[in-house]
Order: C-alpha cells, then structure tokens, then sequence
C-alpha cells in the first residue's frame, strides 16, 4: 500500500469514527456480535417480564418485575419507586438484619401472604438503628464498570488520606471480604451477583444463584403461601437478563456548547473529579465489547465518607456515612437526586454534598453564577 | 450358622442404605461468611448473594479447628464482623463446622 493510500484508508476510519450513531439510553454497547445482540434482546424480555405469586413473585416483594422500576428514559433507567433499606450499627459493627429478614426491606405482601399473616409488607426489623430510602438507579454501563479490574479501583484507594487532599476512598467488602462495587454502598462485587440477589430481595424470585425464599421478618413462609417450586426462575433466564444488563452502553454524552466545556473544566479544577473520576478503563473480558474499553464512568467506586448530613444506613464496612461514589451516568435523565432522591436539582445536590466533599461544594458555593450554571450545564449533559 | 449368615446378609442389605444415606448428609460443605454470632457450640454465619443475604447456622464441637493470624486461635476470639471460612459437613442433624479459618477481622 503506497503512503498516500494508507493516508486515505486512516482518514476514512477516523471519519467513521468521528460519524458514529450517539448512543442513546438503553442502546446496547457497541461492537457486539451477533450472538451477544440476540441475547441483549432476549435478555431485554425477561428484565421486562412481569412476575405473578403463579409465577413466583413474593411472598413479599418490591415490585413485579426489574423493568417496573428500571424503565426511563428507555428499559434498564431510572424511574420513581423508593425503597426502604434498615441495618443496624452497633460497636463500629454493621448488622444487615438477616435474622429480621434482611436489609432489603419488602413494601408489597402477595394476596396470600396478606391473607395468611394480614401484612401489607415486611415488618420494620425492630433492632435496626437506621433507615434508608433508595432511589432506582440507571443500570446503564453496569457491565463495564463490572469489568474494572480491582487493581485499578484499589489504585484509586487512599483510606489514610496520605496526600493530604481530604480525600481518603476505600473499598466496601461483602460479606465473604471480597471487594465490593455496586450499590449505593458499593457492598455487592459483581453484576451478576446483584442481578441474582435483586430477583430475591426486589422481587421474590428465586433463581439458581438464591435458591431460598427470604424470610417474613425472620419468620418462616407459613405454609401454601409461596406454591412455585424453586427456583423460580432457571438459570437461561437469569442468564438473559444479565447478558441485557451487562451488554447496556453507557449513553453517549450530549456536545455542549462553549459554556458547558468550562463546565467540564471547572468539574476537575474545584475537585469533583477526585471522586467522580471521568474515565474508567476495563480490563480483560471474554466479551470485546467490553474488553479494555474506555468509557465515562464518573466514579471510583469507592467509599467516600459523606458526612452527618447525608447518613443513613451501614452496609458491610461502610459507615452510616459512607457512601460509594454515584456513577454519573444518564444524569440528564435524572429527576431526583443522592441516594435518597432528596433534591430536585442538581445544584442543591451538589450543595448536599458534605464529609470528602466539602472541599468541592465550598469551590462550587464560592464560584461566580456563571461558572455554577455552567457546571450544571455540564452536569446535564451527561 | 448359616441362621447366623443369613441375618447378617439380612442386615447388610438392610443397613446398606441407611450407611450410603449418611454418607451422603455428610458432603463437605465450605461457606466464606460474616460472623453474626458465636455462641456456645454454634456459630452463625451471614453469607448471600448480592443484597439478598441469608444466615447460615452450624454447630461447632470440641475438635473445631480454629486457626487465624498465623496461629491457633479459640473460638470465643471470633467476633461479629469478622470474615471466615467455615468447612463443614452436613450431618443428620444439621451442619458441623471442622475447621474456621479467620480472613479478616471486623473493622
């Protein structure tokens, strides 16, 4: 090939490159096969597939299925269910609940269950020192952020604090001590796990991975209530709906304008991007199209101490205070915002930002209007 | 005698059963958890997967193994909070846990 026509050949590929499709919520990644976009389809069926007591939804449950919650702006987004989450701190300890019935609090009883116990949801455990409300998080690029390798979360790591920034992330570890990322949290260490447990503790449904109903409060299942054999659901299901939820891309972010570039600048000058690190790669993956990929993660996936202010809930070595850093990803799609969804803005979110952060929220207060609006903007755009 | 030999062929075919069925209840079993509780000849154990955890109780006996840090260590030194790996064995009547090996302890 002469000079002048691999020249060409680049310049087509970079035009290519430069005229791809945005991805829009709830597209799937780029650059999968065949296979793997057949299974994001079939897998998409299942996520929004609503479960029946028949079927094996409860005997308490969240909601009927993961795409009654996970639905805007597309399947596998946000949406406006709040649950409520309840551990207990007790000498520096967290106690998840287990013998109350788990942190995971069930605010729907199936007609059975109603009818033999006369509850409406799962009884408030009576030993939890706290309770949380949990709003529905976008799913989007869930698969990359599980193909992070640990050494690069844990390189993020600095629970002493030895830079001397106010910044010390550490990771969460569930319960058998590996290394946690997803939840609010940061408790659960793989995608797939969450997915199982999410079928159990949201829905009711056993599945291959959690083959044992959770208990009423501590109680056991009185007898005829819960008819489905388990598990509920086989392993092809559960495996369609992780191939959907791993396969999710991160939606593209919008083009700002001049105004939102100096946003995106003063993201990183005033310090958010300590935290809400831009850019996260992946490691190695069976799938390519997750294989060490870039992508904008806005996270580090640690555990970042958020002050009195925003504290609710311990869940494994996270502190009540303790919260993972919230993938920014969809933003534009949120309507309520922190764990809790307490605020309505994004600039009262920013300003409910304490602990770690208050370094970051004081830069933000101190900014002149203009250069607040235009972080927002930039915020938006995500 | 051969009255005799009958009934232990009898009993052989009888208890043969019975024997494969023990061995089967007592398949190994290893659980890498959270201590909830320890308590006298009982531990208990929080495992799960993801947020839907489940409390797994086992009996300790006096030939429990327990060992972490780099030495022996007694039971009544594990604490809530702390991460260990528990091999045991399913029995008649219930879990025995052999040996508990300390991971982590609690912060």
């Amino acid at each position: 090939m002469t000079p002048g026509r691999a020249c060409a050949v680049v310049a087509l590929v970079l035009l290519a490159a430069g005229c791809e499709r945005a991805l829009k919520p709830g597209d799937p990644l780029r650059g999968l096969n065949r296979p793997e976009r057949d299974r994001f389809a079939q897998g998409k069926i299942v996520f929004d597939s609503n479960f029946t007591p028949e079927t094996g939804l409860g005997p308490l449950f969240n909601s009927t299925g993961c795409g009654e919650c996970h639905e805007d702006p597309a399947k596998g987004g946000t949406g406006d269910e709040v649950e409520v989450h309840a551990t207990a701190f007790k000498n520096a300890v967290c106690d998840p609940l287990v013998e109350e019935g788990g942190f995971v609090i069930q605010l729907h009883a199936t007609p059975a269950l109603k009818q033999a116990l006369g509850i409406d949801s799962e009884p408030f455990p009576p030993s939890a020192t706290a309770r949380a409300r949990r709003t529905t998080p976008v799913v989007f690029g869930r698969g990359l952020l599980d193909a992070v390798p640990e050494a690069v979360i844990l390189a993020y790591a600095d629970p002493d604090d030895r830079n001397h920034d106010g910044i010390s992330g550490r990771p969460n570890r569930f319960t058998d001590g590996r290394i946690g990322r997803f939840g609010r949290k940061g408790f659960v260490p793989t995608l797939d796990e969450f997915n199982a447990g999410a079928f159990s503790a949201e829905m009711g449904v056993t599945n291959p991975a959690v083959r044992t109903e959770e208990t009423i409060g501590g109680k056991p299942i009185p007898s005829g209530v819960d008819p489905t054999a388990d598990p509920e659901i086989n392993q092809a299901q559960l495996d369609l709906t992780n191939a959907f939820v791993r396969f999710l891309a991160v939606p593209t972010p919008l083009k700002v304008n001049r105004n939102g570039r100096r946003g995106r600048e003063l993201f990183s000058q005033i310090g958010c991007a300590a935290c809400h690190v831009p850019t996260l790669r992946t490691g190695d993956s069976p799938i390519a199209a997750l294989r060490n990929k870039e992508f904008s993660a806005y996270t580090d996936l640690l555990l970042h101490d958020m002050g009195p202010g925003l504290a609710d809930i311990c869940l494994g070595l996270a502190t009540p205070s303790e919260f993972r850093t919230e993938p920014l990803i969809d933003l534009r799609d949120a309507k309520a915002f922190l764990h809790d969804g307490r605020d309505t803005t994004l600039e009262q979110a920013v300003l409910d930002h304490g602990g770690e952060a208050s370094g970051a929220r004081d830069r933000f207060k101190a900014l002149p209007a203009t250069d607040r609006a235009a972080l927002i903007a930039f915020l938006k755009s995500l | 005698m051969k009255h005799l030999a009958r009934a232990a062929a009898l009993a052989a075919v009888l208890l043969a059963p019975t024997a494969a069925l023990s061995a089967q209840r007592e398949l190994p079993y290893t659980y890498q958890g959270t201590v909830h509780a320890v308590k006298a000849g009982a531990l208990d154990l929080i495992t799960g997967v993801g947020e839907a955890l489940r409390l797994v109780h086992m009996r300790t006996q006096p030939a429990t193994a327990v060992v972490g840090e780099g030495a022996a260590i007694s039971l009544g030194d594990l604490q809530p909070g702390d991460v260990v790996r528990a091999d045991c064995r399913m029995t008649a009547t219930g879990l025995v846990v052999d040996r508990i090996e300390l991971k982590r302890r609690a912060p």
